[in-house]
């Protein structure tokens, strides 16, 4: 008997459902099989935009790629320096509180032309995050394919004409040859001079050396879960990643620990070819987070562009200057990892260990709940701390043996939640801990993502304005708007001479971070655990 | 240490005064004035707990001194007035700085074993804020998980109605789950007095009768209740335990504020006078 296939069609006032003949017409489509359109009637519509209409919005739920037919449309993500800080810059209690330690949540420092990944073939920079896309152009792969949230919003600068795609058509035009073609040559075009400039040692060189390599770049797609390359491996090149995530862990002895999760623009594979050793790492596509209504769903897609060794080498011979960059991003890597290296040293942690995901926090807040007094000064602390009054800690959680592991950012071994962010705004830090960038477009995913509901979605001071009016302004003004809530995390006070705000507040000595695997096998509480038959 | 350093300070120069020791002598001012400086200092804690993240020393470190330094005083300021109750506005002062140091003895010690008996006696301890809030939910999350596997709570409707079973059929054991929430679970949960399951011996033999009156498959929902009313009895005990923690501050702090501002005026006038 044969499969069903899901029916799902795209609807809407606007929304003109296109059938085979009328596809034939258009370039993309001229190598897709007519069957495929008849099996998904409803899978490809046209839908016309004016101009100043929104097309989709950054930080929202998405399913389709959007091919641009005519007319040509903005996209840009909110920039909102500032917008969460709760109290009044510049004021004078402001400016006595960051005299006595109270952090300011002000963006770090970035380049302006730091790279702001997004889910089309062009990249936005710290410095200008919008651009341009104009006729046969694509947008919202990603949502499409992987069901990432909207990386960006579009909007429509000029009447617009569009096809808007679901999965099920997109990913047999992805097999076409004349989509393929067109896609790589865009991203060629539009994209990989960014990505290959974002890679420190590409950064400074010459125009014409970088294009010899952009040239000779591979392009790659592997299924999400594959293994790109293996720890021991030997290194053959460089990838960049055009689409999707990779997932970066090392193997010690007593487990595995994963030590990034790269997203779109980042690089990996650098020190095999830096220091001619084998791979130090195994290197995973990795998939979208979110499941349809729960379901299992087919493995979404990882693009990469390669650079094989024997271009990369004449490059590092040539310019041996840029070779000392290369090195301290390496040794920085190193750095990071041998930090987690310290990490795993217990052997046959309890049952109730591991429901807790105990050994996961490298930096767990604990409260010993027999001198704490309840009197929430570390919550307090935490929020005066911070400009933007946001609690990054809760004094709630599972109790373990005397100890309360509170929500707050427990530095995980593996820290999921860095899974699926559309705009790569969450990262990690030297030290291991979780930074959310400002470009965070609050679409969720990490919060939902983490096990332990250690990140908070916060409202912005902009929320309940109406947005949509605002969008339909920025074709217009050029204006950029915040966006109307961000994710916060425990950052651990990192920029506190002090340490953690919370820990340095506890008037009861009863707030600490630790190493959890280190503290709780040095207490000897696995074995209590075990005792209370946890 | 310092407390001996200035008994000794005392004694050696009690000698010298032909009235004795007093308020007045150098050396009784001095402790008198270090005294008051600790006062001051014991009292910049609680303008420490308003910024907690000031970078002004660890909080467990100015606790330790407010405990140590206060302590002190007594001694200094007993020194000071050389033993003497003295007149009216003295007795005042010496009532207050002793029920000063008793309330904030009292505190040190309900903070050394309630943060203990809050852990060990209340599993469902949440955060002191929302206890009333949980309270006031349990009701509601009860009535459902009775409406859920009985029906209807409303006399007038068939018993089942509503129910999560099949076929429309009245659920096995329904009827006691709900005759039990009516009767007993509904008053306990909204603050009412209910001398059976104020009683935990008799509200656990309530439950068990009720498991026997029922099918195993109703035992699930009898557990949820059970629950329910286990975690009332907690956050009504942490409710009680968080009030006897913080009790002693509500005399501790508004006496030291008082105690300080007759020091001050104490010293005003005592300044004005001493020639």
């Amino acid at each position: 008997m044969a499969r069903r296939m899901p029916t799902v069609r795209l609807t809407g006032a606007s929304a003109v459902a296109m059938t085979a003949a009328d596809l034939a017409h258009i370039d993309i489509f001229r190598d897709l099989d007519r069957k495929v359109i008849e099996r998904f009637p409803g899978a490809v519509v046209r839908r016309e935009f004016e101009a100043g209409e929104v097309i989709c919005r950054e930080g929202e739920g998405g399913t389709t790629a959007f091919y641009i037919l005519e007319g040509s449309v903005q996209v840009f993500i909110a920039r909102p320096c500032g917008s969460s800080a709760a109290r009044p810059h510049g004021s004078w209690r402001a400016m006595i509180g960051r005299l006595l330690g109270q952090k300011s949540v002000s963006p770090p420092v970035h380049a302006h032309d730091d790279l702001i990944p997004i889910d089309a073939n062009v990249d936005l920079t710290w410095g200008q995050p919008r651009a341009a896309l104009g006729a046969g152009e694509v947008f919202g792969e990603m949502s499409c394919l992987n069901l990432a949230p909207r990386s960006a919003t579009v909007v429509a600068e000029s009447d617009c004409t569009m096809l808007e795609i679901l999965r099920n058509v997109y990913e047999h035009l992805q097999k076409a040859p004349t989509f393929r073609e067109r896609m790589d040559a865009n991203y060629r075009a539009r994209a990989l001079q960014g990505h290959l400039r974002n890679v420190p040692v590409f950064r400074d060189l010459p125009d014409h050396v970088l294009k010899g390599l952009d040239e000779r770049a591979q392009l790659l797609a592997v299924d999400a879960g594959s293994t790109i390359f293996s720890q021991g491996d030997e290194a053959d090149g460089l990838y960049i990643i055009r689409l999707g995530q990779v997932r970066v862990s090392q193997a010690f002895a007593g487990g595995e620990r994963t030590l990034a999760y790269l997203t779109r623009g980042d690089f990996f594979g650098e020190t095999g070819l830096l220091r001619h050793t084998k791979r130090n790492a195994t290197c995973r596509a990795v998939d979208h987070p979110i499941v349809e209504g729960g379901r299992r769903r087919r493995p979404g897609r990882v693009e990469l562009v390669k650079i094989l060794a024997e271009d990369f080498e004449p490059v590092m011979k040539e310019f041996p200057r840029i070779r000392g960059r290369l090195e301290a991003i390496v040794g920085a890597r190193n750095r990071q990892a041998s930090e987690a290296r310290t990490s795993i040293t217990v052997s046959a942690p309890s049952r109730r260990v591991e429901d807790l995901g105990l050994l996961q926090g490298q930096n767990l807040m604990l409260i010993d709940l027999e001198r704490c007094t309840r009197c929430d000064q570390c919550v307090d602390a935490c929020v005066s701390a911070h400009e933007d009054g946001i609690s990054r800690l809760f004094r709630t959680g599972p109790r373990y043996d005397k100890y309360l592991v509170p929500s707050s950012c427990r530095m995980c071994l593996d820290p999921v939640c860095m899974i699926g962010c559309p705009v790569g705004s969450i990262r990690r830090s030297e030290d291991l801990s979780i930074i959310i960038e400002d470009w965070c477009v609050g679409c969720g995913i990490c919060a939902k993502q983490c096990p332990y509901e250690s990140i908070v979605m916060h409202e912005l001071e902009e929320f309940g304005q109406e947005v949509s009016e605002r969008l339909r302004r920025v074709a217009e003004s050029g204006e950029v708007v915040a966006v109307t809530r961000r994710a916060a995390v425990c950052d651990q006070c990192e920029s506190l001479p002090t340490g953690p705000a919370c820990v340095y507040a506890c008037p009861h000595d009863a707030a600490a971070r630790v190493n959890a695997a280190e503290f709780l096998s040095a207490g000897g509480l696995f074995q209590t655990a075990a005792r209370e038959g946890g | 240490m310092a407390a001996a350093g200035a008994i000794w300070w005392y004694l050696a120069d009690a000698p010298r005064h032909l009235n004795g020791p007093s308020g007045s002598t150098v050396v009784g001012l001095t402790l008198g004035s270090i005294a008051f400086g600790i006062m001051l200092f014991c009292a910049a804690l609680s303008v420490k707990r308003k910024a907690p993240h000031w970078r002004v020393g660890r909080a467990s470190t100015w606790l330790r001194g407010h405990i140590w330094l206060g302590l002190l005083t007594c001694v200094l300021v007993g020194l000071h007035a050389a033993f003497r109750l003295g007149g009216p506005a003295a007795i005042l002062l010496w009532t207050l700085l002793g029920l000063v140091t008793i309330s904030g003895l009292l505190g040190l010690l309900l903070q050394q074993f309630v943060p203990r008996l809050l852990l060990h006696s209340v599993p469902g301890e949440t955060i002191a804020a929302q206890v009333n809030r949980r309270l006031s939910d349990l009701g509601a999350l009860a009535e459902k998980i009775v409406i859920q596997y009985a029906g209807a709570l409303d006399a007038a409707a068939p018993p089942w109605e509503g129910a999560a079973v099949a076929g429309g059929r009245p659920p096995a054991g329904g009827e006691p789950i709900r005759r039990f929430f009516l009767d007993h679970l509904r008053g306990y949960l909204a603050g009412a007095a209910s001398p059976d399951l104020a009683d935990p011996h008799r509200a656990e033999n309530l439950f068990s009768a009720l498991r026997t009156m029922t099918p195993p498959h109703a035992h699930a929902a009898i557990d949820e209740l059970a629950g329910l009313y286990h975690l009332r009895r907690d956050l009504l005990r942490q409710r009680r335990l968080m009030r006897v923690l913080f009790l002693w501050l509500i005399i501790h702090v508004p006496l030291s504020w008082g105690l300080l501002i007759l020091v001050i005026a104490h010293a005003v006038a005592a300044l004005r006078f001493w020639t």
